[in-house]
């Protein structure tokens, strides 16, 4: 008894000389230089309409693919996720792939952007940065890539505009809403969408942060900042904390009617999956997507649950259609260092793949023997949505 | 001399007396003989003055005393009467119930009690301000009261939480060392309190609880608004909802516009076409 006694104390005592070391050392690293600018790849701002712009990354390594590639965010947070840090960086391995990157910076709205619909986001601003492209390149058509809410938008400009769209990425997209896996499906039906946009016109970002954190306070409130303290002595862990906490508190209002109409439509009534929602006098008619569609989802996403992404490929009027899911999270799909290997990559090589194709999905000719990518059926588990959701 | 008309005497004599003699002293330009003679006098009131309250009261302040003591007496059995609820303790022994019992029999009272006393119309030139404040005060006691039961719905995993990492520490007690102990102890109530809340959170109660959270706190920023633009509008200066009226004209001129580029565009597209189309046939 009296032993373990004199061995607790003696613990006791390392452990606090083991936290005088590491605060010491903390101290060192918290109150010198810290690298945590985040979007630090090169761009150009080359075209602006009213809080929108279309910023470009120009191909690292000579000519690569000669379609350009447009890539749209979604109006929560902010875009510069797929640029967070040098070494796990979206944009980077999309520009070392060849790729002519541009990206819709969807900027910070105000009171006067409140009445925006879908609508005018879709047919409206994506379709003037798609045509503006479409005439600086001096082609027809140009591969299309859309990240979660973003990816719903580029679903719905996809069947309203197809002849503009070379190939669609989706990647977290949610399409399908009618779901319980994922809390946000479960609160948002109950919730007041009207009264909300009523009273504050355009939806605060940082309400819409608190809703986000109280998804699962355990992790997100309190073992996130108890992993910090406990890697605090390691500078590089700490500026890329720093740095996803820069981005993940950067959130912009989101213009009050589509929050109004995204939630209705797409919450309540899951008319996008039934090709029954309308952006004004278009009817989305997920049919009319018959490019070729590459569908990227993950399996442990809490906000677009793969419930949710899954079924798009089913009813797409497409032949040439992927699904994939990775084993990660939402935002881990674009910084975990494992997925860095998967999924930009991935999204390379199915854009170059397509690169020679003409319009219909066949094959240009070329000296290498090839073939048509036929129809993939999604792979998945039966769920009670499955038997919901028929195409 | 009844009790009245001596205090009636000797308020004309404080009066008087404070004022007559300082000027009087000061007039012989002998001043600090004349602060000292006041201060005589003032002390000399001063004891009457203690005196005098020291004398049996008289029938009137006696009746009065009563009046206001029985009142008063009356007044809180009548709001004890009405708040049992608020100072009932649960039996030992007894459930506790979903410990929101005290929200519900604070609203209950408030709801019954204090409410209508907001809603009592108002009058005058000043009636609209008043109105608009009154719903402010209900408006932000309803956002308390919804955001004290929400946090209290979020505190209880917590609760529990800790409560299973004692039984869970009861159970094991050896550890090698105390920080592996204590990070075993963290990881056990962290997963714990995790489950908790996803369980929490996907239940009916929660959900109705946050929904009304949320239409509190909507309601109590619209109270605010409609409060602070009275005031902006008294004051000349434009509201929320003028820009708003602005900021929707302005909107809907530029999609008038935007239609028309389109179908100027349209149009010029179609125009070439049938001119090169003409201009192929003639050819």
């Amino acid at each position: 008894m009296k032993a373990r006694h004199e061995n607790v104390w003696h613990e006791f005592a390392e452990e606090l000389e083991n936290l005088q070391v590491k605060a010491r050392r903390a101290r060192e690293i918290l109150l010198g230089p810290l690298e945590t600018e985040i979007a630090t790849t090169p761009y150009e701002v080359v075209h602006k309409e009213d809080r929108v712009k279309l910023k470009h990354y120009r191909a690292q390594e000579g000519p690569g693919l000669r379609t350009p590639l447009l890539i749209v965010y979604a109006l929560i947070n902010r875009e510069t996720m797929l640029d967070l840090q040098p070494d796990r960086s979206v944009i980077r391995t999309f520009l070392k792939g060849g790729l002519d990157v541009y990206m819709m910076d969807w900027g910070y709205p105000t009171r006067k952007d409140r009445y925006l619909t879908i609508e005018d986001h879709v047919c409206g601003y994506m379709d003037d940065m798609v045509d503006f492209i479409r005439e600086r390149h001096g082609i027809e058509k140009i591969n299309l890539m859309g990240i979660c809410m973003g990816g719903s938008f580029c679903v719905m400009y996809a069947s309203i505009f197809p002849e503009k769209i070379k190939n669609l990425n989706t990647t977290v997209t949610p399409t399908n809403f009618d779901t319980d896996q994922g809390l946000l499906h479960v609160w948002m039906r109950e919730l007041d969408a009207d009264r909300l946009v009523d009273t504050f016109g355009n939806i605060p970002g940082d309400l819409m942060n608190l809703g986000f954190l109280l998804l699962n306070p355990a992790r997100l409130v309190i073992d996130k900042y108890r992993g910090l303290l406990e890697s605090i002595t390691d500078r590089q862990f700490v500026e890329n904390f720093v740095r996803m906490e820069k981005w993940i508190f950067d959130s912009p209002d989101l213009p009050g009617e589509t929050f109004r109409q995204f939630i209705r439509d797409c919450y309540r009534e899951n008319l996008l999956i039934q090709s029954r929602m309308r952006l004004g006098d278009h009817l989305v008619d997920l049919k009319k997507i018959t490019m070729p569609v590459l569908n990227i989802y993950a399996r442990y996403d809490h906000l677009v649950p793969p419930d949710s992404s899954r079924f798009l490929t089913q009813f797409l009027g497409s032949t040439d259609v992927e699904d994939l899911c990775l084993d990660t999270g939402h935002i881990g799909i674009y910084v975990s260092s494992k997925t860095q290997k998967e999924f930009a990559p991935k999204i390379v090589r199915w854009l170059k793949e397509r690169e020679g194709r003409v319009a219909g999905g066949k094959l240009r000719v070329s000296g290498r023997g090839s073939r048509v990518a036929g129809r993939r059926r999604p792979s998945g588990q039966e769920s009670a949505t499955d038997a919901r959701i028929q195409p | 001399m009844s009790a009245t008309e001596a205090a009636i005497d000797l308020w004309k004599e404080i009066v008087g007396g404070l004022f007559a003699r300082a000027w009087e002293n000061a007039g012989r330009r002998d001043l600090p003989g004349a602060l000292v003679a006041n201060l005589a006098f003032n002390a000399r009131l001063m004891e009457r003055f203690v005196h005098d309250v020291h004398q049996p009261p008289s029938e009137a302040l006696g009746k009065f005393i009563d009046l206001w003591g029985k009142e008063w007496a009356d007044f809180q059995r009548l709001w004890l009467g009405k708040t049992p609820e608020l100072f009932t303790w649960p039996e030992t022994g007894k459930s506790p119930g979903d410990g929101r019992d005290l929200f519900r029999a604070w609203s209950k009272f408030y709801e019954g009690e204090l409410k209508p006393l907001l809603n009592i119309p108002q009058v005058g030139l000043a009636r609209f301000y008043q109105e608009k404040a009154n719903c402010l005060m209900d408006k932000f006691h309803s956002l308390q009261r919804a955001s004290a039961e929400f946090l209290e719905m979020l505190a209880v995993p917590m609760d529990e939480s800790l409560r299973m990492l004692r039984k869970e520490m009861d159970r094991t007690r050896e550890a090698s060392k105390i920080s592996e102990g204590l990070k075993e102890a963290y990881g056990i109530w962290i997963n714990n309190l995790e489950k908790l809340y996803q369980n929490l959170f996907r239940s009916p109660d929660f959900i109705k609880c946050l929904s009304s959270t949320v239409s509190a706190l909507a309601e109590f920023v619209n109270a605010r608004m409609e409060y602070v633009q009275q005031w902006a509008k008294a004051a000349q200066l434009p509201t929320i909802k003028d820009l708003d009226e602005a900021y929707r004209e302005l909107y809907l001129l530029k999609r008038e516009v935007r239609s028309l580029r389109v179908a100027g565009c349209e149009l010029r597209t179609e125009r070439l076409l049938a001119t090169k189309t003409q201009g192929r046939e003639e050819a």
